[in-house]
This record gives structure tokens, sequence and C-alpha cells, in this order.
């Protein structure tokens, strides 16, 4: 018998913290157990919110279950269990010349978590969200044991699982639909913007046809119009085996993070004039590359220090976007933040219960912890409901039970399709106490 | 080669059967629960295309028997015997209760002992094969924590240094580790610290040292200066190390 370990667990970004318990089994009995207290499955633990821990939770991860259990190589699937990472799994799919069509963009990131989180890539208006590539699952709750979901069996549980934050037990194995890898290289060209509209406008017209597409902008200037770069990626198909991705550096920020942040507004500057530096020229890499592009440097996380950051993405109706960056830009000013990063990107996928998807342009901000931050994004929530647009809640770590009430009409159903299911509820995170669940 | 792996449903016994698979050998897969044994020789078989199977054994109280006929009928023989198998226990420090006093002793001694003699006339009939332990530096020296684990890993030692001297000039070449600490669930649940290393760097290093030289040697090597200074520590010094 092994006992959990107490541990105090962050979410990327140090938004969300608790003191709980850590256990990380490697055997299929363990799932027999009927759990004592409240449980939650954890992948990587990398996500930017509380979904992997709570206050006194027991936090299991996944990580040990690492296997391919299938492979079809001529219609391109795979079924795996839940805890195998991104990276790993690029490894093996890629020398056979398949790709897992929607990947964030670090490799540690396990399979797992990106069903829980139905997560987006980086072309989310072609190729949808994680939960779309998914065609069966095998799920274990302790009242209900190990369960097979898949469009035939259990469609309700799926829909609910998926994007379902873990919620409803755990992920045991996966199996996925895939996509052909091109052989060649992705190649990306930047087109520079004076500012987040223009870039809006690109996004809205090239939205078709590119293999990857989002903008990234400088708000640290003055006037903080938001010039930037708009980035238009293909990824070429030439006769050539893709690359393995390179060792990925692990992303430790409870050991890494600076003492004290240097992102204010003059160390963002700095950074920007850097990034857009670096990303001045077209680039030619190769898929690894292409697809972990946070592999090779996880120290951007550290540069906020032990007080963290927290992020927020919005999903806005197209219709709305220009308002909505003039009260942005406007919101920025009144509270003096400086976002250390601001991404745009076309959105697509079909709404459903909590997941974040469907038609609009999503905007990320990232911004240092702090008063100031807080009360920005206590805007951005006022904002959001007042012009129909969605947060993110798996990226928001401070996102309020009253936001997503008024953001998502799925909430309800989801909260009693979950009550059904699990009526003592054994599965809780910060996340789902944070927004009532 | 044809190599069985008891103890091969997680931790270095996977990444062991991993690593014997990768190199292209035959491998079957000995452990307790088929749940978790079927996951690992899919993975390997579709992974290096090789020839995996398995069998389930508890080592708490294995037919050996059985599990002898079940591998010759299905591996058609053996060329190498890998007793990886270990269980520890979190309240082996003077705080277990019976029952699993007397489990930590059959999984990690009595279970391999008795499997060991199983196989062990196919070993020297084979007149090239290889039988692999595995101890731990928990069996250095008797310490307050690891107390009936040590015990039974320092017990298994002994039988291989007996194995050793039995099967002396014969074709099998007997080999055992102490392996330090690996990021595996022996570790409890605590973060991996400084010395934990990967199961898989282990495994890859008793691998290629399959044709090396027999007897005792520590994996990862820089243990060996660690039990040095651990078994020579006076006692006065030694009873300070307790936690």
């Amino acid at each position: 018998m092994t006992v959990p370990a107490r541990r105090l667990f962050h979410c990327l970004g140090f938004g969300e913290s608790a003191l709980g318990w850590r256990e990380s089994p490697d055997r299929y009995r363990f799932f027999d157990r009927m759990p004592q207290g409240a449980c939650i499955p954890m992948g990587a633990g990398l996500s930017l919110a509380g979904a992997s821990f709570g206050e006194g939770v027991r936090s299991v991860e996944m990580r040990r279950f690492d296997r391919i259990l299938d492979f079809d190589p001529v219609q391109g699937a795979i079924t795996v269990e839940a805890g195998i990472t991104l990276g790993r799994l690029f490894e093996f799919l890629a020398p056979r010349g398949w790709l897992v069509a929607v990947q964030p963009g670090y490799p540690d990131i396990t399979v797992g978590g990106c069903v829980a989180g139905n997560v987006h890539g980086k072309n989310p208006l072609a190729h949808g969200c994680f939960g779309r590539w998914v065609t069966a699952l095998e799920l274990a709750h302790p009242a209900h044991g190990r369960l097979r979901l898949s469009a035939d069996e259990r469609p309700d549980l799926l829909e609910l699982t998926i994007g379902g934050f873990g919620l409803t037990g755990w992920i045991l194995s996966v199996t996925l639909r895939l996509l052909p890898l091109p052989g060649g290289p992705v190649v990306t060209e930047p087109v520079k913007v004076d500012s987040l509209e223009q870039a809006a406008e690109i996004l809205a017209v090239r939205k078709d046809g590119a293999d990857l597409l989002y903008s990234w902008h400088d708000l640290a200037m003055p006037g903080r119009s938001g010039a930037g770069l708009v980035f238009v990626g293909r990824h070429l198909d030439e006769p050539k085996v893709a690359a393995i991705p390179g060792r990925c550096r692990a992303l430790d920020q409870d050991r890494r993070a600076l003492p004290v942040g240097v992102m204010n507004r003059a160390g963002i500057a700095v950074l920007n004039r850097m990034q857009a530096w670096r990303w001045r020229g077209t680039k030619s890499q190769d898929a690894a590359a292409a697809t972990f592009p946070f592999a090779a440097n996880p120290e951007y996380f550290y540069l906020y220090g032990r007080n963290g950051f927290i992020e927020h993405q919005t999903l806005i109706p197209w219709d709305m976007a220009e308002a909505y960056i003039a009260r942005l830009r406007h919101l920025l000013d009144r509270h003096s933040v400086t976002p250390g990063l601001c991404v745009m990107k076309p959105f697509g996928g079909a709404p459903c219960l909590l997941r974040f998807e469907g038609d609009g342009l999503s905007l990320a901000i990232e911004v240092a912890r702090g008063r100031a931050a807080l009360a920005l994004f206590a805007d951005l929530d006022a904002l959001d409901v007042e012009l129909g647009c969605r947060a993110n809640i798996l990226k928001d770590a401070r996102l309020p039970a009253a936001a997503v009430a008024a953001q998502y009409s799925g909430l309800e159903t989801f909260r009693s399709r979950l009550l059904a299911f699990d009526p003592d509820r054994l599965m809780q995170s910060s996340l789902s106490r944070r927004i009532g669940l | 080669m044809k190599a069985v792996v008891i103890g091969a449903s997680a931790g270095l016994g996977r990444a062991l059967a991993g690593c014997l698979a990768e190199a292209g050998h035959e491998v079957m897969l000995v452990a307790r629960d088929g749940r978790d044994l079927d996951p690992v020789a899919r993975d390997l078989s579709i992974r290096f295309d090789a020839r995996v199977q398995w069998l389930e054994a508890d080592l708490a109280a294995p037919d050996v028997a059985e599990l002898r006929t079940g591998v010759l009928e299905r591996m058609g023989g053996l060329d190498a015997l890998f007793m990886v198998a270990g269980l520890g226990d979190d309240a082996d420090a003077g705080i277990m209760e019976d029952v699993a006093l007397r489990r930590l002793i059959d999984v990690n001694l009595t279970g391999p002992a008795s499997i060991i003699n199983a196989f062990l006339p196919d070993l020297m009939r084979n007149g090239q094969s290889h039988l692999v332990g595995v101890g731990s530096v928990a069996a250095v020296r008797g310490r307050s924590r690891n107390m009936v684990y040590g015990s039974a890993k320092r017990g298994l030692e002994f039988y291989f240094e007996a194995l050793r001297h039995r099967l002396d000039g014969g074709g099998c070449r007997v080999q055992f580790y102490r392996a330090g600490f690996m990021d595996t669930t022996m570790l409890g649940n605590e973060r991996p610290g400084p010395l934990v290393v990967r199961p898989e760097a282990v495994a890859r290093a008793m691998v290629a040292r399959l044709g090396g030289p027999s007897g005792m040697a520590y994996l990862p090597r820089r243990w060996l200066l660690a039990a040095l200074i651990l078994r020579l520590l006076p006692w006065p010094l030694f009873r300070r190390m307790r936690r």
C-alpha cells in the first residue's frame, strides 16, 4: 500500500492553488477501489486553471498509463491510454505519416487532458477542437465501473466527458481519428499589421485555406494600437519523413519561476521587440517544431515570477470584434495593465455544454497577476456578457460562477446531467467548485 | 532471444520488456494482473513489431508448474529469465500488519526463488542462457524504513549469489543488480528527487550488460560509492539517519 502524498498544487501561472493529495498509480486495480473523499484525474497538470486539483482533493496522475493499444495505419486511427503525452504520440505517428489533428503547443500535455479540456490547436477553424476527433473512450467511475463510450454506446456521457473537466471519472483510453501528415516543412509567413482591428480583418478574410492562422500583438507601445504580426502558415506536402520532436524541456514553474517577475510594461516592451525581431521573416519549420512551439522555450512562463500570470481568452462574434477591441484598449488604459501576450485566431466548431467552441474571433491576453489584473478581468467579464462573448473556462483561473452562468447557456444542462450520472459528485476540483458545479 | 520478464506490468519490468522488444527479442510478460499486461503487450507489439505475450501469475503464491508449462508451450523454450518484480509498502517501518508483512516477503523473496527454481533445469540445459535478478540499494544496510522489504531483497541477493556459485562454469550467466531509486510507484507518491532516475535508463543498462560480467553491480553506477559509504558508516553515525 502506498499513501497519497500531501502537496500544494498550482495551475500554470499560479492563478489558482490548493493543498491536496497526489497519487500516481500504475495498475488498473487502482480504479476498482472506491475512493475516500473527492478525487480528480490529473494529466500533465499544466492547465491554466485549477482543473486537476482542489483543496483536500486527491489528484490522481494518469501519466503512467501511456500505452498504445491499437493502431490502424490504413484508416488512420489510434487507441491510446489517456496518460500518453502528445509528444510521445507524435514520435510514434510522425514517421508513420500520421498526425493528431488538434494539438496544443506543449508536448508534455496528455491525451486524457486534451479530451477533458476539449482543447484547441493551431487551426480551430478548420479542425475544430479535440473532441471532434474522438470516436470512442473508455471511462472508469467508482460507482459505474468501466464504461465504453462512443456514438453508439452512451453518446450522452461521451458528450459530457469531452470538455467535462474530468468530472465524469477516469478517462482510461481514447480512440482518435488521425490526419495524414504532409511530409514537408511548415512555412509561416508573417504579415505586418498596425492594429488589432487590421489583424481581425485579415483573419476574417484569410480564414479559409491556411493550415495555421493566428496573430500576435504588442500592446506595450503608447496608444496600445496593437501593432503586430499575422502568421499565415502552410504545411507543404513534399515526400520526406517528418522530424521527431527534440527533447522537451520540462515546464517546472514551481522551482524555476523568477523570484520577482519582469513582465511590467517596460519588460514586456523589450520582450515584444525581441519577439518581433525573431519572427520578422518567413520561416520554414519541421512539423515537430511547428506543432510544439513551447517545447523549446518554457522560460517564457518563468518571467512572470512567483506571482505568476492569469489569462483570459474570449470567443467574440465576428460582428462584435471591432467593438470588443476598442473597449479592450480602453480598459487596458484605465487599469494600466499591459498584456505580456495578446493572440487572436479565427475559431470554429459547434458550441455545446461548457465547451469553448463556435464561430468567431478568439482573443487571448495574458497579464501579470495582481490587483489591477483582477479588476481588469472583472470588467472583461462584464464586457463579454454585454457583447455576447464567451470566456474559455479552462484558461481563466479566476472566472467566477456568475460569468460562466451568464455566458454559457449549457451550464444548467451540464450540471443536471453530471448530477444524474454521479449523484455523490465524487470528482471535484478547484475549477468545478469555483464555477459552482 | 526468448526472454521472460517477471514483474512486467509496470516500473522497471515494463521498461525492461520495452528495451528487449526494441532489440528484437521475443518477450513473455508475467505479472499478477492481465489488465496491466495486455496494454504493455499491445504497446510493444505495435511500436516495435515484436512478438510479446503475457501470462498471469501472482508472486505471492505462484503456481510455478503451470507458469513453466505456459511459458514453454507458448515460447517453445527460454533463453533469459529476468526477475524484476518487487513490492514495497509505506507501512514497512515497523507498523505493518502481519498479512502485509508476509505478502512482502512472498513477493520479494519466496515467489521469485520458487519461480527461478522451477525454470532452473531449462536454464541449465540451454547452454547459453541468462538469469538476471533485481535487488535494491535498500538492502545495503538495515534501516528503519523498508525493514522487511530490505531483508527480503537481501535474501534474494544471497540466493542469486548461491545460484551463481551453483551455475558457475555452465552456460547460464547470473547477474544481479542493486537498483537505485527510480521513478516508479515503489517510491510512493512523493515527487521524484534528484537521485531518482527513469526506469528506462536502468533497463537499458541491464540489456547492454547482458553479455557482460556475472555477479552483483549497482545501477546507476554512482550508487556504488553511496552504498560503500553507507556500508562503512559507523553505528553512532548510522543510527542518526532515521526519519
